[in-house]
């Protein structure tokens, strides 16, 4: 069998995987324009290390685009069971050390597996849902092993801490649940639930924790301690005004005002630099990725591909949408990257193997076609 | 139970919440570009200013103050550059060991040293902290030597007011200081900056806004560490304009010089314009002391001093005219017609007046004498005789015709009034009715009258020039660094004093018989072949009438204030001078002596008289040690 043969390339997503790696070349561009001052460099390590990401990240899409999902979904739970004894090393080790641990170390390069976790679970919750397929809708009880398979993560994920990525794990599944058929009222039932566990769940925070979402709400309150950040991103982005000050010329990153400036914030040193105008482009472009994911979804003939294709579009959409809105300080900062455009290997590797799911799916239409 | 799927067997229910979610995206994104637009359109000048904030510093950098000068243009006060030792705490290592070392090495005290930068430790790494101010050349070179190995730490050079004459003048050319917070919020010293420094007193408060300049700015980039990034941005400061003053420096040299030793004042001033040629006042202190911000110590040792450091007695001090004040009697009962100038009137060593007894200061006065006469000896029983026939208002209202009582307007700060009675304002003033035994002590300048020195000597110009009264200056000039003249000071002529000339003349020839004849009270200040006029006076500090007295006996601030106020030559007077020598040693003629030795150099200066040889020769017994002849 031809691994490409005609039908493959006649529904492959062209636009999607363009548009990705326009965005990834604006995050490479933008990563050389935040260096620090002191420190610019044409082989800068940043950058280098995120381009051979991109590499490792093509070759995994590759792999997961060549394999029937159907074959990937047969083989969930072994993924699934997989990565969370990863986890659970991770958080062992954080035990050991005594200290926040998100990163097994692979000599040169780590990963979190706690990202690999997203898609694994989306895989997971496939494999139940189409193995138990209720069409008449799901109520709460029916709904207990696919819970049990959100929460076992989101909790191990949360005791890092990682409340951001557990947060998002958490909603993934529920995404999922959603699109799988979960019944209206036993949707209001689960509402009910999750806003009174909230002032439960707000005493077993943190303090960090705690004083991020104060700080959300009054971020002046305290300048130059838990609210810095949050008012650092906003002065940057603010001051990219209109079109920006220009590559290279935002003083908030190249002078390390900003912190966690590849990472979390790299979209306010993208505004500094390219400002409202930079903003909208780069805004357009997502919304490309983010609909067309969503066409892909809406056409799946089979359930199997609509709530993997709906799990994937999720965790590029969640992503993108936190991360710029805690940046602009429309919610409490979390570690959240931007996709394809913030620096970090297993983000990327993540939000690349989503589109690499919704790739496969739209590929394989032809199955369905007549 | 209805069904997720439709009759095709197709998930309709999913796809219509996949919707959903859709359309909320599209909601989320719409709200994320308003944000931006809100962010970046609308606030974007505010946030923009935020970053430049961010990532800049400003150094001030202080301007030199404008000279203060001599009319010939010599340097009374000057800038000279400082050396401080400064450290950028950002670039140093470890702070206590090289303190350690830095102490070792200048010799001083590291505890000391370490709490100065523990004071600042507040402030932005970046910006140098002093440890140590004005250094000497010795302790610069140690330093340099051993620069390797006090990394952070550099020679910082920061002008600083400098007085080459030390305490001479130290009253008129004022103080500077730091700037307080309390002053910075006034709206007339908005141009400062909080480090900078400010005329407090004297001229350099008076002329505050042309000395101070331009302060410079050094701009730093620097990164969220204050590290400093790239190039530094600097503006020069510009130094401040300079001031000519009147002051005549030989002269003023010569005024301190003959006052140093005393408590009192001296003022030259040349009497057809109101110039101040010269201005002394003493005991003085040394101005350097305040300009960092003066210490506990020298401050207490200044203001516990009873003689008054830092007032200005020249213009700030109002005391007693005692028989200078005869003068204006004088020309207020020749305009009244209560006496003509050659009319004898009998003067005894009493005065009765009622049950009281007015005694003169020569107790073997006992003749009949004209106006001459009265002056030149001052005798005290003639004028009581005068004080009985005149009002008090209309005294006073002479007095005031010469400008006593009021304040002349001179251009120094914090000058007093004076205070001369009428019936009126003694009630005002000690809600006392008038006794009419007081004009026979106001009339010899005692009771309630109180004179400045700047008062007395005007008086004396307006009587010496025919009647015109000026208004004293001592700022001849401002002129900026780029030679532009800011400011220009003229002759102010107030009025004339409305007295008939021949009454002024008849007064100046009392005036000059003070000196030229042999009972004359001031005849120790006679000058060769210059007509030099003038009046003395003792004031007592203490009201007790004590014919004579022996002067030892009584304690150094009880004993009377001599006066001398006089004038030179005659015709077409050049120069007045009025010495006020307080609580002095010898009540005498030395007052006289001082104001002699000032018109001499004055006059041999402007070619107009020449020191004869024998003279020099025996300058020393020039002043006697033991006079009282000089009521």
């Amino acid at each position: 069998m031809k691994i490409l043969n005609n039908k493959y390339t006649q529904n492959f997503d062209f636009i999607i995987l363009f548009t990705v790696i326009i965005i990834f070349s604006l995050g490479i561009i933008n990563l050389y324009g935040s260096l620090s001052i002191h420190n610019k460099d044409f082989f800068d390590p940043y950058v280098i290390k995120q381009i051979v990401w991109f590499i490792v990240s093509i070759l995994i899409m590759s792999l997961i685009i060549s394999i029937d999902y159907n074959t990937l979904i047969e083989a969930a739970y072994y993924i699934y069971g997989f990565i969370l004894i990863f986890i659970v090393i991770v958080l062992a080790k954080g035990r050991i050390t005594h200290g926040a641990s998100r990163w097994i170390s692979l000599g040169m390069f780590s990963f979190q597996p706690s990202e690999l976790m997203k898609i694994a679970l989306i895989f997971a919750l496939v494999k139940y849902f189409t193995t138990y397929e209720n069409k008449k809708g799901y109520n709460l009880r029916s709904l207990a092993i696919p819970f049990i398979i959100i929460l076992i993560p989101v909790l191990f994920i949360a005791k890092e801490p990682d409340l951001g990525t557990s947060l998002i794990v958490l909603f993934i599944g529920l995404i999922i649940i959603f699109l799988a058929g979960i019944k209206r009222n036993s949707m209001l039932i689960l509402a009910g639930i999750i806003l009174t566990a909230g002032p439960v769940l707000w005493f077993r925070l943190k303090s960090y924790q705690k004083s991020r979402i104060l700080i959300f709400l009054h971020p002046a309150k305290d300048y130059l301690g838990a609210g810095y950040n949050i008012i650092q991103s906003e002065i940057a982005v603010g001051a990219g005004k209109l079109f920006g000050d220009g590559f290279g010329n935002g003083s908030q990153s190249t002078l390390d005002f900003l912190p966690a400036k590849h990472t979390d914030f790299i979209f306010s040193t993208y505004m500094q630099q390219f400002g409202f105008i930079g903003g909208l482009v780069l805004i357009i472009l997502y919304f490309i990725v983010i609909i067309r994911g969503f066409k892909i979804v809406y056409r799946a003939k089979k359930l199997q591909g609509f709530l993997l294709g709906g799990g994937a579009l999720a965790i590029i959409t969640f992503h993108a949408i936190i991360n710029m809105f805690m940046t602009v300080g429309l919610l409490p900062v979390v570690g959240v990257p931007l996709p394809f455009f913030s620096y970090g290997g297993t983000s990327l590797v993540v939000d690349m193997s989503a589109v690499a799911i919704l790739l496969n799916i739209s590929m394989r239409r032809y199955k369905f076609q007549s | 139970m209805s069904s997720l799927y439709n009759e095709n067997g197709v998930f309709k229910e999913q796809k219509n919440r996949i919707n959903i979610i859709a359309v909320i995206v599209t909601i989320l994104l719409i709200i994320l570009l308003a944000r931006l637009f809100f962010l970046q359109v609308i606030m974007g000048g505010y946030y923009y200013n935020l970053a430049r904030d961010n990532a800049t510093r400003v150094i001030y950098l202080a301007a030199p103050r404008g000279d203060i000068l001599s009319s010939d243009g010599k340097i009374f006060v000057d800038d000279e550059s400082s050396f401080n030792i400064a450290v950028t705490l950002s670039r140093v290592k470890n702070i206590r060991s090289e303190l350690k070392f830095l102490a070792a090495l200048m010799h001083k005290n590291y505890r000391h040293i370490l709490k100065k930068v523990k004071k600042e430790e507040f402030l932005p790494p970046y910006e140098p902290i002093i440890i140590m101010r004005n250094i000497s050349v010795k302790q610069l070179s140690r330093f340099e030597v051993n620069k390797l190995f006090l990394k952070g730490f550099f020679v910082a050079k920061i002008p600083i007011r400098h007085y080459p004459y030390v305490k001479m003048g130290a009253q008129i050319f004022g103080y500077v200081g730091p700037v307080s917070s309390v002053q910075m919020k006034e709206a007339k010293y908005s141009y400062l900056n909080s480090s900078d420094i400010i005329g407090e007193t004297g001229l350099e408060y008076y002329y505050q806004k042309y000395l101070h300049g331009k302060d410079g700015e050094k701009r730093i980039v620097v990164n969220s560490k204050g590290e400093p990034i790239g190039k530094v941005i600097v503006k020069k400061p510009e130094m401040g304009a300079n001031l000519y003053t009147t002051l005549d420096f030989s002269l003023q040299k010569l005024a301190y010089k003959l006052m140093k030793k005393r408590e009192g004042a001296v003022i030259a001033v040349n009497p057809e314009n109101g110039k101040i040629l010269a201005m002394a006042s003493t005991p003085s202190f040394n101005p350097f002391y305040f300009s960092e911000g003066i210490s506990e110590k020298h401050w207490s040792s200044i203001i516990n001093n009873d003689e008054h450091p830092l007032q200005n007695k020249a213009i700030q001090n109002a005391i007693a005219p005692g028989s200078t004040f005869k003068a204006a009697a004088s020309l207020a009962a020749l305009s009244l017609h209560l006496i003509t100038p050659g009319e004898k009137i009998y003067a005894g060593p009493t005065f009765k007046l009622g049950n009281a007894v007015f005694y003169n200061w020569n107790p073997y006065q006992n003749s009949k004498i004209n106006l001459y006469r009265a002056i030149a000896e001052s005798v005290d029983t003639y004028y009581y005789s005068i004080g009985v026939r005149i009002g008090i208002d209309q005294l006073a209202k002479y007095a005031f015709k010469l400008g006593l009582g009021k304040k002349t307007g001179i251009d120094l700060p914090g000058e007093n009034p004076g205070f001369i009675p009428t019936k009126r304002l003694v009630y005002q003033r000690y809600h006392r009715h008038w006794y009419k035994g007081s004009t026979l002590s106001a009339i010899i300048g005692q009771s309630y009258d109180l004179v400045t020195p700047i008062q007395l000597v005007m008086a004396y110009s307006a009587i010496a020039n025919g009647g015109k009264l000026y208004r004293p200056y001592i700022l001849e000039k401002i002129v900026s660094q780029k030679g532009k003249i800011l400011k220009v000071m003229k002759p102010k002529f107030i009025r004339n004093i409305d007295i008939k000339k021949k009454y002024l003349d008849a007064v100046k020839k009392g005036l000059c018989e003070v000196v030229s004849k042999s009972y004359g009270t001031a005849i120790n200040a006679r000058i060769r072949g210059i007509k030099f006029c003038g009046k003395t006076g003792t004031a007592q500090v203490i009201s007790k009438t004590y014919s004579i007295y022996d002067i030892k006996s009584v304690p150094r601030k009880y004993r009377d204030n001599a006066w001398f106020v006089g004038f030179a030559p005659l015709k077409h007077p050049k120069i007045a001078v009025v010495v006020l020598d307080m609580h002095a040693r010898f009540l005498g003629a030395n007052a006289a002596v001082i104001a002699k030795k000032i018109v001499e150099k004055y006059l041999e200066q402007k070619g107009l008289w020449k020191p004869s040889k024998h003279r020099k020769k025996s300058k020393k017994s020039n002043i006697p040690s033991f006079i009282y002849t000089s009521f």
